[in-house]
């Protein structure tokens, strides 16, 4: 059976904007966790002198003495304290948080709902994932402009399906030792001036990140929450217009996940199991440097008849 | 007495390949190591003297007792050096 991420608030305005969020992620979690959002000023917080991390204006505290995951955004927007192995994060944010909606989302609390499902098995990715014709699984790890959210977008009018372009959790597989990708649903968003490129029509105006963004059913392919990874790609945008790939070893498929995923780094008595699931991915899966041309808008099977 | 070598609490590995990649929680740093690095960690999940250490390079690999004793003390020491290492004596 499977859960949801739910939110608790009293605020009229964040429970229509979060809860829409949410409610789009169909974000699949074997136990359910609690997101409790109090909008209004910032409590008062002692200085917190433990190791930093930062996300964007998102600044992450973590490690000993307390283990908690301690976190503010902005500053002076919005804040939280995890405590190891709470399923529920008290959020607070204030009305001017509130008011940077896309920051909201995709920075702040995108962040905490990170660190929440980290409590029930969910480790994050920065990477897209896709079911290729042949029922085989692909997860391409990169950071923002690598390519990712273009290839996604082609190779989903390509009968490819589609979990994300930009947020992966990895999960214990339904075999012993493997791993599983689950997909936080949202649009799979283009940057406006390669819209032409991969020849879309409609979709939804993302204006404050001047991108425009597609749920997967409206590209005509599927939505699909779990795949189970056969395949890694770490793409690059190429100067050359030619696609190409080659492969790459085991061990360095592992340390660039990790770095798309340094969260294994953060709370102790997580990092094993994050850890391990990283392992299963790279032993169940190859990889490969995918350098991404013009050539691949044409001649779109190009990764499948690569790996065949 | 002798000196023991134990990892660090903040030291977390895993294995892919033979090869492994080692993670320092504390310093949020993480590391490659070779087969015969794989080999010595593994082998420090309980602590273990130099000469238990050398031990299990010669049973893994075909080296000589010097050879072994080299590369494993020069290896340890810069675990040590790394704080993914220390040492007691017991």
């Amino acid at each position: 059976m499977s859960h949801g991420l739910r939110l608790h608030t009293t605020n009229s305005a964040a429970q229509a904007l979060v809860g829409r969020w949410l409610d789009d992620a169909r974000l699949a979690l074997p136990a359910p966790v609690d997101l409790i959002i109090d909008v209004g000023p910032l409590p008062d917080a002692e200085p917190d002198t433990r190791a930093i991390f930062t996300q964007g204006r998102v600044v992450i505290h973590s490690g000993p003495p307390s283990n908690t995951v301690a976190m503010e955004w902005g500053p002076g927007l919005g804040r939280t304290v995890l405590a190891p192995g709470d399923r529920t994060a008290h959020v607070t944010i204030t009305e001017e948080g509130l008011a940077e909606s896309n920051e909201l989302l995709r920075s702040f609390l995108l962040n905490v709902c990170i660190f929440l499902v980290r409590r029930v098995g969910l480790h994050h990715v920065h990477g897209a994932t896709l079911l290729d014709p042949h029922n085989r699984g692909w997860l391409l790890v990169g950071e923002s402009g690598s390519g990712k959210s273009t290839t996604t977008v082609l190779l989903a009018k390509n009968g490819w399906g589609v979990a994300t372009d930009d947020i992966s959790f990895l999960t214990a597989g339904a075999q012993p030792n493997t791993t599983d990708m689950i997909g936080w649903r949202e649009r799979l968003a283009l940057r406006d001036d390669w819209v032409a490129a991969t020849g879309n029509d409609g979709g939804t105006a993302l204006s404050t990140r001047r991108k425009t963004g597609w749920f997967a059913e409206e590209l005509g392919t599927a939505w699909l929450s779990r795949i189970m990874p056969q395949f890694i790609g770490f793409p690059v945008v190429g100067a050359t217009g030619t696609t190409s790939m080659s492969p790459v070893s085991a061990r360095d498929a592992l340390t660039r996940v990790m770095q798309s995923s340094p969260w294994v780094m953060l709370e102790p008595d997580l990092a094993d199991e994050h850890l391990q699931l990283m392992s299963s991915l790279v032993r169940q899966s190859r990889a490969f440097d995918i350098t991404l041309g013009r050539d691949l808008f044409d001649h779109p099977e190009f990764l499948l008849e690569h790996v065949s | 007495m002798s000196t023991v070598y134990k990892r660090h609490d903040d030291l977390r590995l895993t294995a892919v390949d033979d090869e492994g990649v080692v993670l320092h929680l504390g310093s949020l740093r993480y590391f490659t190591v070779n087969e015969t690095g794989l080999t010595i960690l593994q082998e420090l999940l309980e602590p273990r003297t130099l000469e238990e250490l050398v031990k299990a390079v010669t049973d893994a690999y075909d080296v000589t007792p010097e050879l072994a004793q080299e590369t494993t003390r020069a290896f340890v020491e810069r675990c040590v050096d790394a704080k993914l290492l220390h040492t007691e004596e017991r």
